[in-house]
């Protein structure tokens, strides 16, 4: 047995848990387990960025706050009080709130930005959008960081403030974006007349297949050449230019495929948790992301998605419990310390460390008993 | 072999680092397949001057010319992409790859991030890789990590990383410092197996190393060019000799 098929094998358990778990789980821990799956998604984005780019994202939750509220703006359209209202197009309830007396109440003008919401009555239009839009922004932060060949904790600043003024901006529109409320109230999403019930084993599937296909698309993404060259500019940004790439260019494209991953679990996360929130794009909440890519192990994509998975898992139970609730956050800083200090490379690290313990001793023992086999064949031939 | 090819050809090249000339009016012309050693005191120029033709350094006046093609201040993947590999003072290489992730690295026959998003096979240049790995001792150490590599070795992998793109011009940049006298010797020798396949240029301070590989040498000081000839000229030079000695450098 090798090290890659302790890897696969790895992988294997991983995906087989994941897809058996509807038969242990009732409706309610279906519905939460779902969401953790997502946090494990965030997880892989955050590890193909900051493992294997070397891009310290701080603001990954502009990415998985786009792509939530993208595919929330459709289905607050297409919720029965939006639908209600208005007489020609859906009207959204916070902007009915917000509507100045004299208004008309359509889509194209009750206020002045209210038109942008027209073309997400498709939920397919909001579908692409929660993709489009984050990698978009991705494009356009990584194009000019990562040309003016910006590194390090400058990166990190940037996507910090970046996040930090999207929230603003989310918050501050109220009439467009419903505010510190966010949206709420949604439709299920529905794909050819199906509606996905977020307590239903249906949409605990399409959250586990998501993922894994993402992990999988992930992994291939890292065994590519694209992905050696990645991690050589990680590791030597100027050796890499000077045999010929680009390094810019590879950065950018990687960033935007993190930002890809994040706003598809932001899209995820709207139709199991049927709320778009600007405490997503908190900065807690992106640095929470950080944290269990650390302690799952960033250079590993299965590590940092097992340890968002269990990190949020423990969160949510440990916090129930008045002992904890306050304490919380500082127990998971204190682990973030922790494992920065005494395991570089998290839990994924210490499996690693692991594997290659068992393997070299079964490669021991193979070596030993030919030897036997040998000595005992030469005995045999004295004899 | 063809003598009369121009590989390099450097004309009037200069750099103002605000106020500071750190090189001016430099010009040289290298033949295809030449091993050139540049040589020079401490801020003489020489790295500066590296640095301006692989695009690491903006010049601010004067050309440089790779064949027939102007690369003066092309952005450094561009200028490598044409044939230039640099390989730097501080050895440089992929630490948390193993020495055969970097050189299949290196050996990449594409440079686009959408080209290279399939797998690792084909689109390297594998036979290649065989024969350097060779040539610099490295193929003990194939799934080694490269962080723990010892310096020369360290020195050497950034060679083969080099060799095996196969520019036209490699820029070596002090490729024994640090380095014990054997492993000086067998560089030497790896340079020597080098010669004429590709042209070179290295900034040396060993005189025992340029003796042993120098076709040619180009002397600075102060940023300007001093003189050019073979080393039983150079030794033998008034120019060089009063630089050397620091009588006040050339009246």
């Amino acid at each position: 047995m090798t090290h890659s098929h302790l890897k696969i094998m790895a992988y294997v358990i991983f995906i087989v848990t994941v897809l058996m778990l509807p038969l242990a789980l009732d409706e309610f821990w279906l519905n939460r387990t779902a969401k953790y799956l997502i946090f494990g998604m965030l997880g892989v984005a955050v590890s193909l960025s900051w493992g294997y780019a070397g891009i310290l994202n701080l603001g990954q939750g502009m990415f998985f706050g786009a792509g939530a509220y993208m595919l929330g703006m459709s289905l607050k359209l297409a919720s029965p009080t939006s639908l209600e209202q208005g007489t020609e197009s859906p009207i959204p309830d916070f902007m009915m709130w917000n509507a100045e007396p004299n208004a008309v109440i359509d889509l194209c003008c009750i206020n002045s930005g209210s038109f942008l919401w027209i073309p997400f009555q498709s939920q397919t239009f909001g579908l692409i959008m929660a993709i489009a839009l984050p990698v978009l922004f991705a494009w356009a932060l990584g194009s000019i960081i990562f040309s003016k060949g910006i590194s390090g904790v400058f990166i990190s600043i940037i996507t910090l403030a970046s996040v930090l003024l999207m929230r603003l901006l989310v918050v501050d529109n109220q009439a467009l974006t419903g505010g510190f409320n966010g949206l709420t109230d949604l439709a299920w999403f529905t794909v050819f007349g199906y509606e996905f019930d977020p307590y239903s084993v249906t949409t605990y599937y399409l959250v586990a297949c998501s993922l894994i296909v993402v992990l999988l698309l992930t992994r291939l993404l890292i065994n590519s050449r694209s992905g050696l060259i990645l991690q050589s500019i990680r590791d030597d940004q100027n050796r890499a230019k000077y045999l010929g790439f680009d390094a810019a260019a590879y950065q950018t494209f990687f960033f935007c495929v993190s930002a890809a991953i994040s706003g598809f679990a932001g899209l995820l996360y709207v139709i199991t948790s049927e709320f778009a929130s600007p405490t997503f794009m908190d900065l807690t909440f992106s640095i929470t992301m950080v944290i269990w890519a650390a302690v799952g192990g960033r250079a590993s994509i299965l590590g940092a998605c097992i340890g968002a998975i269990a990190i949020s898992m423990l969160g949510s139970s440990v916090s129930e419990s008045e002992l904890f609730v306050e304490s919380w956050q500082a127990i998971l800083g204190l682990c973030f310390v922790l494992v920065v200090l005494f395991m570089p490379n998290g839990l994924a690290g210490i499996a690693h460390g692991l594997c290659k313990k068992f393997v070299a001793r079964q490669d021991d023992k193979k070596q030993r008993n030919e030897q036997n086999k040998a000595e005992e064949l030469t005995k045999g031939g004295a004899a | 072999m063809i003598e009369s090819k121009l590989d390099l050809y450097i004309d009037g090249l200069g750099v103002n680092f605000s106020g500071f000339q750190a090189v001016s009016n430099f010009s040289m012309v290298v033949a295809h397949g030449e091993m050139r050693v540049l040589l020079g005191a401490n801020g003489a120029g020489k790295t500066t001057l590296m640095d301006m033709i692989c695009g690491k350094t903006q010049s601010t006046e004067g050309k440089v010319f790779l064949g027939e093609q102007e690369i003066t201040n092309k952005p450094p993947h561009v200028i490598a992409r044409l044939g230039i590999g640099r390989k730097f003072q501080i050895p440089s290489v992929f630490k948390e790859l193993t020495v055969l992730q970097n050189l299949s690295v290196a050996a990449m026959k594409q440079v686009s991030v959408f080209a290279n998003l399939g797998s690792m096979k084909r689109q390297i240049h594998m036979d290649r890789l065989a024969e350097v790995m060779e040539l610099t001792n490295l193929n003990k150490k194939a799934d080694h990590v490269a962080g723990t590599l010892s310096h020369g070795e360290t020195q050497w992998l950034e060679l083969a990383m080099l060799i095996i793109r196969n520019p036209k011009v490699i820029l070596l940049d002090e490729p024994t410092a640090g380095m014990t006298a054997d492993e000086t010797l067998k560089t030497s020798r790896i340079m020597n197996d080098l010669k004429g396949r590709h042209t070179i240029i290295v900034v040396e301070h060993d005189m025992a190393f340029v003796r042993e590989i120098a076709d040619k040498i180009t002397v600075m000081h102060q940023g300007k060019f001093l003189a050019e000839g073979r080393i039983s000229e150079i030794e033998k030079n008034q120019a060089v000799k009063d630089a050397y000695l620091g009588s006040g450098g050339i009246a």
